[in-house]
């Protein structure tokens, strides 16, 4: 039915909710502008604002994943530095032992030799014992709260190794490893048996060394005699725990080229998640951020708009056959 | 002669006064609501025959009738109802719309703490501060789950209220209509005249215009003036000059749920009958129960299956991991203070269930990795459980009866013949036509809460030799928050649990837009209903100022007549 009749109460009412609908168009778009966001709410755009969870959710993600790195890379790095150290020192040692193998030393010669030993033993287990600043010992896999390498009391005992002495056992408990991107975990310690103990033979660092300390101070010459050539027996040993603590000196070096090309893989991980944060910023923000431009000439036009009815209603409003009859 | 000039100007007079005062009435009313504009209707009165042909004898007025289309005001009756219907929808959901993606009140931010706090634990799982941490995730996650259940009562509360006023308006205006009949009737039975009492009239349609907004109704007009009113499903509401009360009543067994209904004997008892929203048609009162029914429960339904599905979850893990102190873990997450199956389901008896031979169902079991967010609707037939998807409109199928040492029970089941739940009856042969629902987990988001209480107590490891710095069991944890398995309903490829959310919030937001386009189609045709009404029904002041013209012309014309036919007769006077 076509409309060719209006009541005066009509237009009046169609008139106002015409403006309101425009004011209310103008809040909405005022909202937008206020908050920088297009979607204030899931009805406004449900795929764009589940889109925008999803990406805020990710974020997160990846956010604990970057807070797993900087752990990561604070304990790597730490143990990097101590096994800078502990190569440092074990070169040292190997020096002392190649000199203790010269036949011409006096016993104190050898005494001399012994207490350098003993100091570089000293040195190397407060590397194997080194603590992070929670007080947790960097090398103890994941027996973190206790000392991989005690003091031994009486000094002569020797050190204690709290891993099992078993490869497999010790592979096992190293396996601390924490997720540094979606499916990728990297280890984040390596054990002191690992580092310190000769596969071969499974003695430790500390025990060669002790064995080396004690074979210099009681090299076993014939009859007891100084100044004679040592015997085949004492040579052997000597020749023994160097061999030994050559092939520890490898699995310390092995320990930091590991430890190098995780803190190199955390490094690469770190930036593709920097680069997946941004990308994830963008999706956000493309799927509910405001288009200002756009939102600024809506405003404007929704201003004329209104002003336009505005100023049509009060003129034609005024428009009454009332006024013309005197 | 000059006694019928006198007489037919005095038609002409009386008809223009009529004429002037209906004109000042619709001004007056211009604004009234419901009220449609009055024209006189003036009709010839009958010709004196003479020989000369038929000389007429002025105008008679025959009514004052009310310019309305029955037609026109049924289409509006009928828009106002679906207009209502889904704005009360669209009012309650914009509700939940607004809250649900909110990062203060949704999961989704407190889902991600709760898995950065495991993270960080598995740097550090001998670390007390870091499992103090996770603890306290643990306790949000748990409290975002109880006030995103609360935000959902508090709607559910909001809406029994938007019941409640509804239900009072209709009782209010149904007492107003039948009133009225009662006087319409009354005057149309005093054949004084042959008109109608336009006003009493009026104010009848807008009343009716008023209830169809709360609820849809049939109209039936009758001979004698009045109009009977029925609902949807046939129950009346207005029968002559009685109004049949509508009634809410707090559900005994459920009282965060009000029915609503009408009073009914039964049994020599009074019952309260409910009303189910889909034979109510539209209206308000429909779409806040359809709302409340539908969606709310629905919503619910789901962040309590989530809050138990993650909970359950993570609590199988804990319990397969080692504490701080060397013991096998605990739940993580408890769900009120019985056991899981009792804390996050629901079970509502019908009120009108038989009191002589009462009956209880209590929940066995349930598959939380297989139930949907549905409730389930069981009824007694030949004294055993049928059930379907509460909403559905499905039939009825057989609950299967499964023999047990401990008790037999009933199993629900999906396509493939899996138990999804089981429930038991208290009542060996329970009463026919029995009814109850079945929320299998309404009310885990409500009870979830954190059940440890001490940072030992979280089993971040997976052996038990003395290594505190083992985090596999923590990582298992995490490794729950992108397990797409987590979440799997109707045989649909599973989702994550931050996924399930998002596809609730998507959910929401798109039925709110789709209610949003519904309310506005249904406004955009109530609008042009009332339009056209108006367009005929309505007072146009220019139309009445013309109009006021016309009749002050014809009054001061007919006037005129009479002071002429005075002139003429003192004429004749002269002459003698």
């Amino acid at each position: 039915m076509a409309i060719n009749r209006v009541s005066t109460n009509q237009y009046f009412r169609l008139t106002t909710e015409r403006m309101s609908k425009q004011q209310s168009e103008l809040i909405k778009i005022q909202g937008q502008l206020a908050t920088g966001q297009r979607v204030l709410k899931p009805s406004d755009d449900p795929l764009a604002m589940s889109t925008a969870l999803g990406a805020k959710a990710s974020q997160r993600v990846i956010d604990s994943f970057q807070s797993n790195i900087v752990y990561l890379n604070n304990q790597l790095g730490q143990m990097d530095i101590a096994l800078g150290s502990a190569s440092d020192i074990m070169v040292q040692i190997k020096q002392t032992m190649l000199s203790a193998g010269n036949a011409t030393m006096t016993p104190s010669d050898r005494e001399i030799l012994a207490q350098d030993l003993e100091g570089r033993l000293d040195e190397l287990r407060g590397i194997a014992n080194r603590q992070d600043a929670n007080g947790n010992y960097l090398f103890a896999g994941t027996y973190e709260n206790q000392e991989p390498y005690q003091t031994p009391n009486p000094p002569a005992v020797t050190g204690r190794f709290l891993e099992q002495p078993n490869a497999t056992a010790a592979a096992a408990v190293e396996g601390r490893s924490v997720e540094v991107a979606r499916g990728r975990s990297i280890d984040t310690n390596i054990t002191g048996y690992q580092l310190f103990t000769d596969p071969a033979s499974g003695e430790d660092a500390f025990e060669v060394l002790r064995d080396a300390i004690s074979l210099l101070r009681n090299p076993g010459f014939p009859n007891g005699q100084e100044g004679a050539t040592p015997s085949d027996t004492y040579k052997k040993a000597f020749d023994d725990r160097r061999a030994q603590l050559d092939s520890i000196f490898d699995q310390v070096q092995l320990g930091r080229t590991k430890v190098g090309v995780r803190l190199r893989e955390a490094e690469t991980l770190d930036q593709i998640n920097a680069a997946a944060q941004t990308e994830l910023e963008r999706v956000a923000g493309e799927a509910v951020g405001l288009d200002y431009a756009k939102a600024i000439s809506e405003l404007s036009q929704g201003q004329l708009q209104l002003q336009a009815s505005q100023q049509s209603f009060a003129s034609t409003s005024q428009l009454s056959l009332f006024s013309f009859l005197k | 002669m000059t006694n019928s000039v006198y007489g037919i100007a005095l038609s002409g007079l009386n008809a223009a006064r009529s004429g002037l005062a209906t004109t000042s009435n619709n001004i007056a009313n211009a604004n009234t609501v419901g009220y449609n504009r009055q024209q006189v209707i003036q009709q010839a009165r009958p010709s004196f025959g003479s020989d000369i042909g038929y000389i007429g004898q002025g105008v008679d007025i025959e009514s004052v009738q009310r310019v309305y289309s029955e037609f026109l005001n049924a289409q509006e009756q009928k828009a106002t109802s679906e207009y209502a219907f889904f704005n009360a929808k669209y009012s309650q959901i914009s509700r939940v719309d607004g809250l649900i993606a909110d990062d203060t009140s949704g999961l989704s931010s407190a889902l991600s703490d709760f898995f950065s706090a495991a993270q960080t634990l598995s740097t550090s799982p001998g670390d007390l501060p870091a499992r103090q941490n996770f603890l306290s995730a643990a306790d949000s996650l748990a409290g975002r789950f109880n006030s995103l259940n609360a935000v959902l009562d508090d709607l559910r509360a909001a809406t029994n209220l938007q019941v409640k006023d509804t239900v009072t308006q209709i009782n209010d205006v149904t007492g107003q209509i039948a009133e009225l009949n009662d006087r319409i009737v009354a005057v149309k039975s005093q054949d004084f005249n042959s008109g109608a009492p336009n006003d009493l009239m009026d104010k009848r349609d807008a009343l009716i215009k008023q209830l169809a907004e709360q609820v849809q109704v049939t109209r039936v007009n009758m001979d004698d003036g009045s109009v009977n009113l029925f609902l949807g499903n046939g129950q009346p509401l207005v029968v002559k000059t009685n109004a049949f009360k509508v009634s809410t009543e707090v559900d005994p067994q459920d009282p965060k749920n009000l029915l609503v209904g009408t009073t009914q004997v039964v049994n020599g008892q009074n019952r309260l009958i409910t009303l189910d929203p889909s034979t109510l048609g539209k209206g308000a009162l429909a779409g806040y129960l359809s709302f409340r029914e539908t969606e709310l429960a629905e919503y619910q339904n789901t962040v309590g299956l989530m809050a138990a599905r993650i909970g359950e979850a993570v609590n199988t893990v804990q319990q397969a991991g080692v504490d701080l102190d060397g013991n096998a873990g605990q739940a993580l997450f408890a769900f009120g203070t019985g056991s899981l199956v009792s804390g996050v389901s629901r079970v509502v008896p019908n009120t009108a269930n038989s009191t002589t031979n009462p009956t209880t169902v209590s929940m066995r079991s349930i598959d939380l990795s297989k139930v949907s967010a549905v409730d389930y609707e069981v009824t007694i037939v030949g004294g055993q459980p049928q059930y379907r998807v509460q909403g559905s409109g499905s039939p009825f199928t057989a609950a299967t009866l499964v023999n047990d040492p401990g008790g037999d029970y009933y199993e629900i089941r999906d396509s493939s013949n899996a138990p999804i739940l089981s429930f038991q009856l208290s009542n060996a042969s329970p009463q026919n036509g029995d009814t109850f629902t079945l929320m299998p987990t309404r009310d885990a988001a409500q009870n979830m809460r954190m059940a440890l209480s001490k940072p030992n107590e979280v089993a971040a490891s997976s052996t038990t030799n003395a290594s505190v710095g083992n985090n596999e069991n923590i990582k298992a944890i995490n490794a729950l928050q992108n397990q797409r398995t987590l979440f799997q309903s109707n045989g649909a490829a599973g989702v994550s649990i931050s996924d399930a959310f998002n596809q609730l919030v998507s959910k929401v937001g798109n039925k709110a837009r789709e209610l949003k386009v519904s309310t506005e189609s249904r406004e955009v045709l109530l609008n042009q209903v009332v339009e056209t009404r108006d367009a005929l029904s309505g007072v146009n002041m220019d139309e009445e100022a013309a109009n006021l013209l016309k009749y002050q012309q014809a009054y001061q014309a007919a006037g005129r007549v009479i002071s002429l036919s005075k002139e003429m007769f003192e004429q004749i006077l002269q002459i003698f």
